[in-house]
């Protein structure tokens, strides 16, 4: 019998190391995320934060045209997007909804994981700046669906208009709820707030959001909002940061895509797919290029001449194919310049608007514009924002925000001999929410 | 949703490394939920339209496509990747149902069964081991394999067995050798659309506009030569007379032909095998070596040499020892471009392609943009940016070598009368080194580096990547320890015997992973250039920035097991046996938490010997025995742990730090798989066994079977995640017999094999409804409750439209051609058509021996029966934006009438891909499967001189083998092989003789 023993020994001792031996993490590339390090990777995964906002509501509108023969070669679900119909928009279950929400569990899951991070003297730093990238992409994530998705911010009756989910949590088993449009422009607004305090005045690259971009998707929400006395204070307060513009002068028009990616005005990078709005097919509207003076640089550094009549956009901040969608100066600008002319500071306001014109035209040919009519210095705010930030996918929320205040702005699609129109305040301005989403998760469709 | 590539291959921009991409079947079906992944760490799916977006870092990486129903891929991909990737996999059907040892027990956990080579578990190549040193495969079925082999063989145990030494023997020296020959794959298997056809589709769309934006579009994305010509006239850029003469010689060339005479050739392979081995009275041993030689069709070559040396010692009395190396060194070239290599960025080579011009020069041909503007780009300062895929392989190789060391040591030792304690212990270190050299004059070499030159304004050109070759080397490591501790019992006390073991055993498995690339080599020093991988440089053709692929990387994965094992059988009597085996695993994939990896197994088995028995008296039947098992294992999901884990992909190019994406999210719901199977068999043998043989009668019922429920995805972490999902019963008999029908001067044996197999998904918590999920594929999972686990279904057919050659469905009752509704959501798989099994229910095999004095023959047939299988058809939207040609099209109705004769719907435009995915989906693609196949005849000669002369062989046998003979009989009359939807598998013809010494 004794010489059974030792088996059994050796039994016990394979047994007792076993813990240890089965704790070896199976992957050296793998972790489980707990410290800043980690969470800062995870926000610096720019693929899923910085590359995939949506095309959806730049398709909605009307600063592009498709031919016949080119509508012709659309998917079905593509036809019906650009036709404003009210269901099967999306082809694909990779859609804008999945990236938008999948963007916002990435900020939640980060802030889950921060919570449990103690805050100390060797690490603020760092602690402070994960907190407000994840708070800003929280915001960014929420703001850019409720543009696309939601009805127009209306003081009366955003308390009661339903909006989107404001997911929280990263329980994934926990239903998505339709907030109020109010409660999510609410959560909007004080994620931002957190944003500001928290993110420094700059960032090793654009790719992350510093503070000016925070206040400048600030100013964005509050515009969208038609709040202009707060849009105006974080448009200045962005602008006070950071006001750089870039000559256009400077930039070799005939190139491909001649504005070079990560330049001097972008705040914070993203961009969407091109899709529906790729310069191959995609015709720019011809009532917006004749918005454009001769001497204006924006002619050929915007536009493609397709050599048939027809032109496509080649203006993207991006430098390729994609339209560029993050936060840029030019827009905080322009913002800045719409806050002051609807609040009387008229003069302020042309000059923040001769300042961004000079940089888009030809040297010695801008004249500046010089009015004291209250009115037609908002007119030509707007006119030069529609000019300027031209497949920013922000014309979508802009229709909507001047419609609330009774610009009356309606769209007309023709498709063949078939006419598409979306009045003043439509309830197709809220886009549908893709269906197998409805039908999982048993929220109500956008009524229409 | 086909025309969404066409909107996307131009939707990414080339400085992003997001991809986008589609997976499809060979019938242009996209594949829901393949798995993705960078050497297996950081996994996507894609999506139930077969789509992905890929997060990668800069750089080529080794992309793994995994699909449980179809044949893996392994593709290098180089990013920044320009457009979208799309990806053909192909089913495969006869694998999956050869690997079924023991019918269904898990819907996505791994099913192949656990392999064991001489007691120890292989994860290795199979075709790395030499065949001439296996001296038997055993299959183990019941629930006993499980208990004893642990988790993994859920799923049935092989168990290879090398051949040994014995004792006390002379030398034997046997030596063997052969020689396969394997025929051109018939390209035109499939029926082939015409080149005038394709001709004239291409001037059809045309003429329709079609093209007219994709002219003017930045990325200059590739048009076919036709559409290039029709632009060209146009243009008056060529005559009419010229542009006649190419059309009409283009009419009448097929791309297939071409690469048929021209690029396919005749694939050899020689094997050739030496073994000896001796024992003595204490010792023993064999030595082993073999060596192959294989060329394939397109020329690629393979070498392969083994050496096994094997040493069996008795030390004392009681105490043996044994020692084995097994020596293998593999080595690969890669060949020429055939049929699967050739694409485009944005689709296939037409049908029509040139690739030779008459005097045998090779042709450009589409790639990556189109060639008026190649022809151009760069005023000539850059290098030739053309495509000669009859040329490109000369320029670029890829060589893999291999060497594994499989080292075996092993005790025993009698510590009382039969009780043995044994100790074995393996290693294996196995080193892959893979060599891709992309000469200067590579394509792949050539495109990159033009895509990186920048010319300014003064024609100067700059090149920001280094002119010169690029080497990607890469190399993986694996080391493996095992060892198991066993206590064997076995002792027979009067009538009462007793057969124990139990044991312990470890398992650690590391795999070291690196890759690097080097730019600018000079092909003669061999010397690199070092390259810019900070900074994004503007690339050519767009102009839009991008980064130098940054290609380096390290990598290791650890996989690490711990088990306890006991097994025990009683016997009374030689007549009733009772036996029990338990089992427990763990290991390190199973979270990051070592209390929740156990997994306990167990099985309880009885026999009783009828024949033993005194009252038994039936002479004609000596033999008899009945057994019966029952137990249950368990299954897991390596990948699935019970936390939420991050994946560090790598360094974001823009902010130089570390990024990472989610791996896996946390769901603590999960549990394992649980299969429990009853086994009833009885085994018998006439005398003289004339006719012995066995039935076997298994009931398996698998509960919490993982599945890929759809979530809403406003959760954030994807769309669909993996619970315990479904219930699923098996139950099937196999039937073995074996038959000595003539014993004279004419021998005739045969064998018989019959499987009946049928399985039902009894529970599906979370299955969709819709109709059109269903559709997808020949061997998709439908996990419909009440139905076969691999269920067919289709979308009714009502005919077509006389007028226009639409396909009519029904909704509602009523027949319709509203297509979006016909596969949309209000139809449920109640309104489908059921066929019936998508998997034979019935096979078998029957081999014929016979032999006249030294003349033997084997003739072995096999058959599939009771299942269905959805034949290829045409796809309009494929067809005309990815230049995909099927056949049918031959057939398609053309003119009111031909709705008499044919189903296939009539081309319309613009395109509408419902129509196409309604038809494709629908009973008119569905064919029944049953089939009988030749599977090889075997002619033989042994040849034993009367008398031996010293070193001449004692015996030598000749052989003539030919194999995949083809289908002898088949319930559809389309000519299709159901096993083989694309190409078939060549026939092949083996001559090779054996000889012991």
């Amino acid at each position: 019998m004794k010489n059974i023993k030792l088996p059994l020994l050796l039994a016990l001792f394979l047994c007792l190391g076993c813990k240890k031996f089965l704790d070896e993490k199976p992957n050296s590339r793998l972790a489980t995320p707990t410290t800043l390090a980690d969470l800062q990777a995870l926000l610096d995964h720019y693929n899923v934060l910085n590359f995939v906002d949506g095309v959806t509501p730049e398709a909605s509108s009307t600063e592009y045209y498709l031919t016949d023969a080119d509508y012709a070669t659309q998917s079905e679900q593509n036809q019906r997007m650009y036709t404003w119909q009210k269901s099967n928009i999306y082809a694909s279950t990779l859609n804008e909804w999945f990236y938008n929400y999948r963007a916002l569990y990435r900020a939640n899951s980060v802030l889950a994981i921060l919570a449990e991070i103690e805050k100390n003297n060797s690490n603020e730093v760092q602690w402070h700046n994960v907190n407000g990238i994840a708070h800003y992409y929280r915001a960014k994530s929420l703001l850019k669906t409720l543009f696309a998705y939601a009805p127009s911010y209306n003081s009366t009756t955003a308390a009661q208009d339903i909006g989107i989910p404001l997911r929280s949590g990263i329980d994934f088993n926990e239903p998505s709820v339709r907030s109020s449009v109010q409660r999510g422009y609410d959560e909007v607004i004080a994620e931002l707030t957190i944003a500001v305090q928290e993110l420094p005045n700059t960032q090793v690259h654009v790719m992350r959001p510093s503070k000016p971009a925070a206040y400048g998707m600030l100013a964005r929400a509050y515009l969208s909002m038609n709040k202009y006395e707060e849009a105006f204070a974080a448009a200045d307060a962005s602008l006070k940061l950071k006001a750089d513009l870039l000559d256009f002068n400077t930039l070799s028009a005939s190139a491909a895509y001649p504005v070079p990616q990560f330049n001097m005005e972008i705040l914070h990078d993203s961009f969407y797919p091109s899709g529906l709005l790729n310069n191959a097919r995609a015709k720019v509207n011809p009532e917006v290029l004749a918005l454009f003076e001769a001497n204006d640089l924006r002619t050929q550094v915007f536009f493609k001449n397709n050599n048939n009549g027809t032109f496509g956009f080649k203006g993207s901040y991006e430098g390729t194919v994609n339209p560029f969608s993050g936060v840029a100066t030019d827009e905080v600008y322009l913002m800045r310049a719409e806050c002051l002319a609807r609040m009387g500071r008229i003069q302020e306001a042309l000059a923040d608007l001769n300042t961004l014109l000079k940089k888009r035209y030809k040297t010695n040919t801008f004249q500046a514009l010089q009015s004291t009519n209250k009115q037609q210095v908002i007119d030509w705010a707007l006119r030069e924002r529609r000019k300027e930030l031209l497949f920013r996918g922000l014309r979508w929320m802009d229709i909507k925000r001047l419609n609330v205040m009774g610009a009356g702005i309606s769209l007309k699609r023709v498709v063949g001999i078939k006419e598409y129109l979306l009045l003043p305040n439509d309830k197709g301005f809220a886009l549908p929410i893709p269906d197998d989403v409805i039908a999982l998760s048993g929220m109500p469709q956008n009524s229409y | 949703m086909l025309l969404w590539l066409f909107h996307l291959f131009i939707s990414q921009g080339f400085a992003q490394n997001t991809i986008n991409g589609k997976i499809y079947d060979e019938r242009q079906q996209p594949i829901a939920n393949v798995n993705l992944s960078l050497a297996g760490a950081d996994k996507w799916q894609s999506n139930a339209n077969g789509e992905f977006t890929l997060s990668l870092p800069n750089g080529k990486v080794l992309l793994q496509i995994r699909h449980l129903n179809y044949k893996p891929i392994d593709t290098l991909i180089t990013l920044p990747h320009p457009t979208t990737l799309v990806i053909v996999m192909q089913a495969k059907v006869n694998e999956l149902q050869a690997v079924m040892v023991r019918g269904l027990s898990t819907l996505r956990g791994p099913r192949t069964p656990l392999i064991i080579l001489d007691n120890f578990p292989y994860d290795g190549d199979l075709g790395l081991i030499n065949p001439n040193d296996i001296e038997h495969i055993t299959v183990l079925k019941d629930a006993a394999a499980a208990s004893i082999w642990g988790a993994r063989a859920g799923n049935g145990v092989i168990v290879i067995t090398t051949k040994k030494a014995t004792l006390n023997q002379a030398l034997k020296v046997s030596f063997n050798a052969n020689l396969k020959l394997t025929e051109k794959p018939n390209l035109f298997y499939q029926p082939q659309m015409s080149s005038s056809d394709a001709i004239m589709v291409e001037n059809m769309l045309f003429d329709k506009g079609f093209y007219t934006s994709q002219e003017t579009a930045t990325d200059k994305a590739p048009l076919s030569e036709v559409v290039e010509l029709r632009i060209a006239l146009r243009d008056g850029k060529i005559s009419q007379a010229a542009y006649d003469e190419r059309i009409a010689f283009l009419s009448k060339h097929s791309l297939l032909t071409e690469l048929t005479d021209n690029v396919y050739g005749i694939g050899k392979n020689q094997q050739y095998a030496l073994q000896f081995s001796k024992g003595g009275e204490r010792a023993s041993w064999l030595a082993s070596f073999g060596y192959d030689q294989n060329v394939n069709e397109l020329a690629a070559t393979y070498s392969r040499t083994n050496l096994r040396l094997e040493q069996n010692v008795q030390l004392l009395k009681g105490w043996k020892a044994n020692a084995k190396l097994s020596l293998t060194r593999a080595n690969n070239k890669s060949g020429k471009i055939g049929l699967d290599g050739l694409s485009t960025t944005n689709g296939s080579l037409p049908v029509y392609t040139q690739l030779a011009d008459e005097q045998g020069n090779a042709l450009a041909v589409i790639k990556d943009f189109r060639l008026p503007y190649l022809a151009t780009a760069g005023n000539g300062k850059l290098l030739d940016w053309n495509y000669y895929p009859m040329t490109d392989h000369k320029a670029t190789e890829t060589t893999t070598g291999l060497q594994s060391i499989i080292a075996n040591l092993g005790t025993e030792y009698e510590l009382l009368k039969g009780l043995r304690l044994s100790l074995n212990y393996q290693y294996q270190q196995q080193d892959q080194e893979s060599n891709n050299v992309n000469g200067v004059n590579a394509y792949s070499t050539r495109s990159l580096i033009n895509q990186f030159s920048v010319i300014d304004a003064a024609g100067v050109l700059k090149r920001n990547l280094p002119y010169g070759e690029i080497h990607n080397r890469s190399s993986n490591i694996l080391n493996s320890h095992q060892g198991r501790l066993q206590l064997d019992f076995d002792r027979t006390f009067g009538k009462h015997s007793f057969d124990a073991l139990a044991g312990a055993e470890a398992r650690s498995t590391v795999n070291d992973l690196a890759g690097n690339t080097l730019y600018g080599v000079n092909e003669n020093t061999l010397v690199g250039t070092p390259v810019d991988y900070v900074n994004a440089y503007k690339t050519f053709v767009t102009g839009s920035s991008a980064f130098i692929p940054y290609k380096d990387e390290l990598k290791q994965t650890t996989n690490r097991f711990v088990s306890l094992f006991a097994n025990a059988a009683y016997t009374y009597d030689q007549k009733y046996i009772l036996s029990l085996s338990a089992r427990r695993d763990a290991s390190n994939l199973y979270g990051l938490k070592t209390n929740d990896l156990w997994n306990p197994l167990f099985s309880l088995g009885a026999g009783w010997n009828i024949s033993n028995e005194n009252f038994y008296h039936l002479s004609f039947l000596p033999y008899l025995k009945l057994r019966a098992s029952y137990g249950a294992s368990g299954n897991t999901d390596p990948g699935l742990t019970a936390l939420t884990t991050i994946v560090y992909n790598g360094i974001s190019p823009y902010t130089l730090q570390p990024y990472a994406a989610y791996n896996n999210y946390a769901n603590p719901e999960l549990k394992w798989e649980r299969v429990k199977m009853l086994n009833v068999g009885v085994d018998f043998a006439l005398k003289q066994n004339r006719l012995r043989g066995s039935v076997e009668y298994y009931y398996k019922k698998s509960t919490d079977l993982f599945g890929n429920s759809p979530i809403d995805y406003t959760a954030g972490i994807g769309t669909s995640v993996i619970r315990n999902t479904a219930i699923i019963a098996a139950k099937g008999v196999d039937i073995e017999l074996s038959s000595l029908n003539t014993t004279g001067k004419l021998k005739w044996a045969t064998n018989l094999f019959f499987n009946f197999y049928e399985d039902e998904v009894l529970a599906n918590y979370q299955s969709s409804i819709q109709g059109s999920n269903y559709v997808n594929g020949n061997v998709g999972v439908a996990g419909i409750v009440g139905k076969p686990v691999f269920a067919m279904l289709s979308f009714p057919f009502a005919g077509l439209d006389p007028l226009t050659g639409d396909p009519l469905g029904n909704l509602n009752g009523q027949v319709s051609k509203d297509y979006a509704n016909l596969i949309g959501s209000n139809v449920t798989v109640n309104e489908m058509v059921y066929h019936g099994s998508a998997l034979p229910t019935k096979i078998g095999a029957v081999g014929n021996s016979f032999s006249y004095k030294n003349w033997t023959i084997d003739i072995r047939l096999s058959y599939k029966l009771g299942y269905y299988f959805r034949k290829n058809t045409i796809y309009y939207g494929n067809l005309f934006n990815r230049r995909q040609a099927d056949g049918d099209f031959n057939k398609r109705w053309q003119r009111p009438g031909d709705e008499l004769i044919t189903t296939v719907p009539s081309m319309a435009y613009p395109v509408n891909n419902n129509r196409d995915s309604f038809y494709a989906g629908s009973t008119a693609t569905v064919l029944k499967g049953d089939h009988v196949r030749m599977q090889y005849v075997n002619l033989s000669y042994s040849l034993k001189p009367k008398k031996t002369y010293g070193f001449l062989p004692l015996k030598t046998d000749f052989f003539i083998v030919a194999n995949n003979l083809g289908i002898l009989w088949s319930a559809n009359k389309a000519g299709i092989d159901p096993d083989y939807p694309n190409v078939p598998s060549p026939r092949n013809l083996t001559f090779g003789l054996r000889s012991n010494f």
